[in-house]
């Protein structure tokens, strides 16, 4: 075939020439369409999937661990939780708005493809620094775009989290998270069972848009990717919310023996993957497929990515009965195959056989290690910088849009819809009732790619202790994760060693508490012309629980007593190491601190993490308006880093002087427990020369990411 | 017990939170009604709940006032039916003219979510008359089309007729006189853009909105 054909699939010559050998013939287009789909990183994790395979996906919650739409949880005997979350940076990167619609829109479907109903949506943003004017262009279409397909769909969004780093400014990072609740008899599967069973393809019809999405992703973002915009796909969240309706509906009736979503690769993906799940084969015929444009060929109709799209199979005799759904709500319906015994994936088109190749080769591409080498050539700035007046870095740090509300964002996502919604997001992680149980649902979604540039292994397991300690901060006990890894060219020897390193780090971290990993995604090539982003993995972890109080945010009075749990080590700021992580300790504050909250000890609890001290005091003071009086256990020339250093193991709690002794015995000798003052009206007074008044902070927490959106 | 209709359009997406908060929180009746009916069921009031309706495509609930539902809507309406209309449905109200009016994209251009505190300035209506007049409530609000805005002579005759029935203490969407919500002359029908059903239990974060459900309760208990 020629070169230049096989070059405009995004393949390599080594991957065309191994699939003449697997075939012994050359492939057309059509075949050749599908293998450069099917072995796109995007949809094999062929860079990936070796160091994935060590992480512990295995727990006494667990349903549905990685390999299925989404992973899934039991919450109560017959009522489980599905979540997952996804990433959809480089589309973002070219088109804002589509890109993260569409991300929205892509894992919802990967929700309610499980049979379970979507009840919320979290999302972690990284972008460069907000002064570049380029970043916030792509900040402000981004937020746009997940607030379109969001709110119109029936989702809210609850939470997330926006970071800045220059490491982000030619790639950002947008990954999104959806989860949702299923009664245990929804539970469905991508697994073909049956041969002979129909294949029905149902949603919005088959158009041009999103082709090559999955090889576009597979690749690092230059100039030439700049102009594939119409590799973005196009979103219609009307469109989603008559399917989720049309799908639960089939779902309920109990009519399909099968399901999957068309995501990446669209037809290609999910026919193969399905068909190879039951070890069985497919045959298809494309006159079927319900098109928006009539000229459409084969292979665009494979690989088009437009959205809105699902495959089912359906159990025998229940065709008509799935028709009448889709009549009612009104979205397209065609029976465009059949499950075969052959393991073969067999396309017609126009009365002729356009493609027959096995499914197993399609499943299975050649998988080439590459060794990781260690290389620290990231190397990410100090916390802060020494020297200095007080007064003025902690003024500075309470201006900073970093630290800042990031109401502007969320104020645009409908976070009260469906009634689950307890504290508003902006603090902490989110925090949702599960209605006719008596159960409470926290969800949190982070990532901290400085920390993982400087030592991923040690990284990735601070990020998910700090999941932890927002999860126990609650009352709740952490119960999974689900993680999305964004990585630079998996071809390099250093992200590989990244990769290794994060994967073997989460692993020691999650195996000792007992937290295991039910879905993800991979992202990689997430590099520029100029520059390569932190290996950033975001982590997205749910816990559960019953709660016998609902702790507000920040001090409910006057008078209580503030006290640090975990020990505060001021040297912990620097850029060559990581504060110390002991897991031990990390697990013993969890139980300690949810003990607490249980036996109703505590009048709040915040986790201290990024930001320190200063930042679990400021968000307390402004969510409250209360200030406090402060008395340090250090000199004067250790406070600044001792408020601003990101220990461990930490929570910021507030407590009444009757509480006091109770606390003390319990805590004894084998967690640090440092009060730091007691809460007061109207003033933060740090020191004798570091004084705010609430009004003053809380003027600056609403303002300064604000006024840079919309200056 | 009093019996509720829901209507559910294709793109509703509040129908599920309307049904809860009338069938388990204020533990009434309560049916849907799909868009395609053309026989209102017998129900003493019904809810057009928030949402995109028919995508929300051309201008927000400019389809739906002209589905076969509303058609019927408007024959119960002028027969004293009592109908409240939520966010959408409000939206919906209008473009039907049963009350008059437009709504605006909110004066900021954005999309915006948040618990905002409101006025109750006429509690002689049968949705609102359990609260105190001139009681300050906390409701949440979602929307990108919520600006409220009319003539001065059609702003005349709805505040001399005292049709004016919600006003926003903070004005988050640049509606003219601070309007949230607004009910026609006969006060059988109600539209207000922010959420009542989204607001009737403490967990929540406000139960003010309970009391609009219960007022229209104790109303059609007293019409009986």
């Amino acid at each position: 075939m020629n070169p230049e054909i096989i070059k405009q699939f995004n393949m390599s010559i080594a991957d065309y020439n191994e699939i003449v050998k697997r075939l012994q013939r050359e492939p057309n287009i059509v075949e050749l369409g599908l293998f450069s789909a099917m072995w796109s990183e995007h949809c094999s994790y062929r860079s990936s999937k070796e160091f994935l395979k060590r992480l512990p996906t295995h727990g006494k919650l667990v349903v549905t661990g990685p390999g299925e739409n989404a992973g899934v949880i039991s919450i109560t005997d017959d009522l489980y939780l599905s979540f997952k979350v996804e990433s959809h940076n480089h589309p973002s990167a070219v088109e804002p708005f589509q890109g993260a619609a569409t991300g929205v829109g892509g894992i919802i479907r990967d929700i309610f493809t499980m049979g379970a109903r979507p009840i919320a949506s979290y999302d972690s943003l990284c972008f460069d620094l907000p002064d570049n004017p380029r970043a916030r262009y792509l900040l402000n279409g981004v937020v746009e775009g997940i607030a379109y397909y969001g709110n119109c769909v029936g989702v809210p969004t609850l939470g997330g989290e926006t970071r800045f780093d220059s490491c982000y400014e030619e790639n950002p990072l947008i990954n999104a998270m959806t989860i949702g609740i299923l009664p245990k008899s929804s539970l469905r599967s991508s697994e073909a069972k049956h041969i002979g069973s129909n294949v029905i393809y149902i949603g919005a019809k088959t158009g041009r848009d999103g082709l090559h999405g999955a090889s576009f992703a597979s690749g690092v973002l230059d100039e030439e990717a700049q102009k594939k915009r119409g590799s973005v796909q196009v979103g219609d969240p009307f469109l989603e919310k008559l399917l989720i309706e049309a799908t639960l509906q089939i779902i309920d009736e109990d009519l399909i023996e099968a399901i999957q979503d068309m995501g990446a690769a669209g037809l290609t993906s999910s026919s193969v993957e399905m068909a190879g799940k039951g070890n069985k084969g497919m045959k298809l015929n494309l006159d079927q497929v319900p098109l928006r444009e009539t000229d459409l060929t084969p292979v665009e109709m494979m690989l088009s990515e437009s959205q809105e799209r699902m495959l089912l199979i359906s159990k025998p005799g229940k065709e008509d009965r799935i028709k009448e759904i889709l009549n009612h709500w009104e979205l397209d319906y065609a029976i465009i195959g059949v499950i075969t015994d052959t393991g073969l994936m067999e396309i017609d088109y126009h009365d002729s056989q356009v493609a027959s190749v096995p499914i197993e080769e399609l499943l299975n591409p050649p998988i080439t290690s590459i060794p990781p080498v260690q290389n620290h050539s990231l190397t990410p700035p100090p916390l802060i910088i020494p020297g200095g007046i007080m007064k003025e870095k902690v003024k500075q740090f309470l201006q900073d849009p970093q630290f800042g509300s990031k109401r502007w964002i969320f104020e645009q996502y409908d976070h009260t819809l469906l009634t689950n919604t307890v504290n508003p997001p902006g603090i902490g992680a989110s925090l949702l009732r599960i209605k006719d149980t008596d159960q409470y649902l926290g969800v949190t979604l982070i990532s901290n790619g400085r920390n993982s540039a400087i030592d991923p292994y040690v990284g990735v397991q601070t990020t998910i202790a700090q999941c932890a300690r927002r999860i126990t901060a609650l009352g709740l006990t952490p119960s999974a994760i689900t993680n999305c890894l964004n990585f630079g060219d998996p071809n390099q020897p250093h992200t590989r060693w990244e990769l290794s390193q994060t994967v073997e780090g989460m692993r020691e971290i999650l195996e000792a508490m007992e937290v295991p990993v039910v879905s993800g995604n991979v992202s990689l090539y997430n590099e520029g012309i100029h520059k390569r982003i932190y290996p950033t993995p975001t982590i997205g972890m749910v816990g559960l629980g019953s709660l016998s109080t609902i702790l507000p945010v920040g001090f409910p009075q006057e008078g209580l007593i503030v006290a640090v749990v975990g020990k505060t080590n001021p040297s912990d700021c620097n850029s060559e190491t990581l504060p110390a992580l002991s897991i031990r300790e990390e697990i013993l504050h969890q139980d300690l601190i949810r003990f607490c909250i249980q036996t109703n000890l505590l009048t709040s609890c915040l986790s201290i993490d990024r930001g320190g001290i200063i930042r679990a005091i400021q968000q307390c003071v402004v969510y409250s308006s209360m200030g406090i009086e402060c008395e340090f256990p250090v000199d004067t020339a250790q406070q600044w880093p001792y408020l601003r250093c990101e220990s461990n193991g930490r929570y910021l709690i507030s407590y009444p002087s009757t509480h006091e002794k109770a606390i003390q015995e319990l805590f004894s000798d084998q967690v640090p427990l440092t009060v730091i003052g007691h809460t007061i009206p109207n003033d933060l007074k740090l020191d004798r020369a570091t004084q705010f008044s609430v009004e003053k902070i809380v003027n600056w927490y609403q303002h300064s990411f604000k006024d840079y959106m919309e200056y | 017990m009093i019996k509720f209709g829901v209507v559910i359009f294709p793109g509703s997406n509040c129908d599920l939170d309307a049904l809860y908060a009338i069938g388990k929180v204020a533990k009434q009746a309560v049916i849907p009604i799909w868009h395609k009916e053309t026989q209102i069921p017998d129900v003493d009031c019904i809810v057009l709940p928030g949402g995109f309706s028919y995508g929300d495509y051309l201008r927000p609930g400019a389809v739906a006032s002209r589905s076969p539902v509303i058609q019927s809507i408007k024959r119960y309406a002028v027969n004293g039916g009592k109908v409240i209309g939520i966010c959408n449905g409000f939206q919906v109200l209008v473009e039907a003219n049963l009350l008059p009016g437009v709504l605006l994209t909110n004066q900021s251009t954005r999309f915006i979510s948040k618990i905002v505190p409101l006025e109750v300035v006429n509690n002689q209506t049968p949705f609102t008359n359990l609260f105190q007049k001139n009681q300050l409530i906390r409701l949440p609000i979602a929307h990108k089309d919520g600006n409220y805005f009319t003539d001065p002579a059609s702003l005349r005759m709805i505040q001399q007729n005292n049709q004016v029935v919600f006003t926003y203490q903070d004005n988050p969407n640049g509606s003219i006189e601070n309007i949230a919500g607004l009910c026609n002359r006969e006060k059988n029908v109600l539209g207000l853009m922010p959420h009542p059903e989204r607001a009737c239990e403490s967990i929540t974060g406000t139960s003010d909105g309970l009391l609009v459900f219960q007022s229209i309760v104790a109303a059609c208990k007293e019409a009986k």
